[in-house]
């Protein structure tokens, strides 16, 4: 039942939202891995969880990098027994109109958001599919519907979409799910580094009239980690205020 | 895990075996359950169901197609405990039909249970619910509402629910009211034969039938007071099925 005694590799788990969900995993009886590619975050977040006594690894990888990921997830099963739950957390943006993007911004964008999850995923499902058991969790955006200055950030946000549903029917019957979370406008730190008149022109746009939390994402990733959500496979679940009901 | 602990809730259609997980699932949460459907007998059996495992319910014998009747217990329910906090509406007459047998009085019938009885409950509560500041109203959608041949009378009225909720989604979204659908796919039930069940597990992702746990946990979930920042959403419990249909996302 729930998550206890479960096995979780979070992607970009040293901060925001990864971290987050890391941490309430973790209080919940899951083992949780932190991954990040700066050593120094990982070394610092695995210290914070030590201290607090939660059950938890440290991997320092390149998720758009096969051998990087191959190795972190070899590193997980030797040290864990096994990897029941991947959440596809780690992502980043570069953001600007179409005429001012370069080919290494819509690489990176597509490498760390869309390749990351393709390789995470089928490194995990090796483990997964002999235990006739597994999570897969990918966390897209509701940007994947489109937004002007966006074009690399939403198009690998829809090919998560896409995967999501591919892995659904491909390994749902194997006992692994697969499910995405779009989450929309979360406070993060790097919030408060936007220009006030950004942040009132996204909160106007905003059915809620204020921001989610990143406990909002967690929770919503736990309920579909569990053990008993078996019957949940193929799903997009916006966690963004009804902002979805929008694009642009 | 779901917090809906002290929560009040209503559930309509509740005595069908959907609705009776979902009742039994809240009651076990901590929530007080108002469970409502229209056989009284049936309603005392649920009710004493839920009150032998320790659960808070009450019971009431409404017909939900009947506005009068539906004001007239939200209104009793208000007054009795001061305030509605969660309403799923769950009543689900699946009644589709080839579409040249489909009389008047099976399509008015069908408008009428699955979708006048969805629109009367929110009318009575979603203005309470905002002005309480709190609401989470959940409505049990089919995945049929895609549309498959043979049932357009059904996927028609439950197509509804899916412009209904976006709609007061966005009416109620400043309010800490949320309005989603849980669309739910093949569940097993009590009266399928082994051999149905294998052959209809055979067409879902995750070759087995749902359960009304299944279905119950996922309301459990949408109600609770940390899924404050989800809304508008329809949602399948379906084992992946839905990701066969194009338009499910």
């Amino acid at each position: 039942m729930g998550i206890k005694n479960r096995v979780a590799l979070i992607t970009g788990s040293a901060s925001g939202i990864g971290k987050q969900t890391a941490r309430r995993m973790a209080e919940n009886g899951a083992k949780v891995v932190i991954n990040d590619i700066v050593p120094e975050k990982v070394e610092e977040t695995v210290a914070e969880f030590a201290a607090a006594g939660l059950t938890v690894m440290g991997q320092v990888a390149d998720i758009a990098n096969k051998a990087s990921v191959d190795a972190m997830v070899q590193a997980v099963v030797d040290n864990f027994g096994s990897l029941d739950i991947l959440v596809n957390n780690a992502g980043m943006e570069r953001a600007g109109a179409l005429r001012k993007l370069s080919e290494a911004d819509w690489d990176i964008t597509v490498n760390i958001n869309l390749k990351g999850a393709f390789l995470c995923s089928q490194a995990a499902h090796n483990h997964m599919v002999p235990n006739t058991h597994g999570r897969i969790i990918n966390i897209a955006s509701r940007a994947w519907l489109g937004g002007p200055g966006q074009a690399p950030y939403s198009s690998a946000k829809a090919g998560v979409v896409g995967l999501t549903r591919v892995l659904a029917l491909e390994l749902g019957t194997k006992g692994v799910t697969a499910n995405c979370i779009a989450p929309g406008l979360i406070y993060t730190p790097m919030w408060d580094e936007l220009p006030e008149k950004n942040q009132k022109f996204l909160l106007s746009k905003q059915p809620t009239g204020r921001l989610g939390e990143t406990d909002d994402i967690a929770h919503t990733i736990m309920f579909l980690a569990d053990d008993e959500s078996g019957f949940i496979n193929g799903q997009v679940i916006y966690v963004c205020g009804g902002r979805s009901l929008f694009s642009g | 895990m779901e917090v809906v602990k002290d929560r009040v809730a209503i559930v309509s259609g509740a005595c069908d075996a959907v609705g009776a997980a979902i009742s039994t699932r809240l009651a076990q949460k901590g929530a007080t359950v108002i469970v409502s459907d229209s056989d009284p007998a049936k309603v005392d059996a649920l009710l004493e169901e839920i009150q032998a495992a320790d659960g808070k319910a009450l019971g009431m014998t409404v017909d939900a197609a009947d506005p009068a009747q539906v004001k007239a217990f939200v209104a009793k329910t208000i007054a009795d405990l001061g305030k509605v906090d969660i309403l799923v509406n769950n009543v689900d007459t699946q009644n589709g039909t080839p579409i040249q047998e489909v009389s008047d009085a099976l399509w008015q019938a069908g408008l009428g249970a699955n979708l006048n009885a969805v629109f009367y409950f929110c009318r009575e509560l979603v203005p309470h619910m905002r002005a309480n500041q709190y609401g989470r109203i959940i409505t049990i959608g089919n995945l049929e509402y895609m549309g498959l041949p043979g049932k357009s009378n059904y996927a028609a009225v439950k197509s509804a629910i899916f412009g209904l909720t976006r709609a007061l989604a966005l009416e109620s979204a400043r309010d800490d009211v949320t309005v989603n659908c849980v669309a739910k796919g093949d569940i097993a039930s009590a009266d399928m034969s082994p051999e149905a069940i294998e052959k209809q597990a055979k067409g879902i992702p995750v070759k087995r039938l749902g359960t009304p746990e299944d279905v119950a946990r996922t309301v459990g979930f949408f109600a609770s007071d940390t899924s404050k920042y989800i809304t508008g959403q329809t949602f399948f419990v379906c084992g992946g099925k839905s990701a066969y249909f194009s338009m499910s996302i």
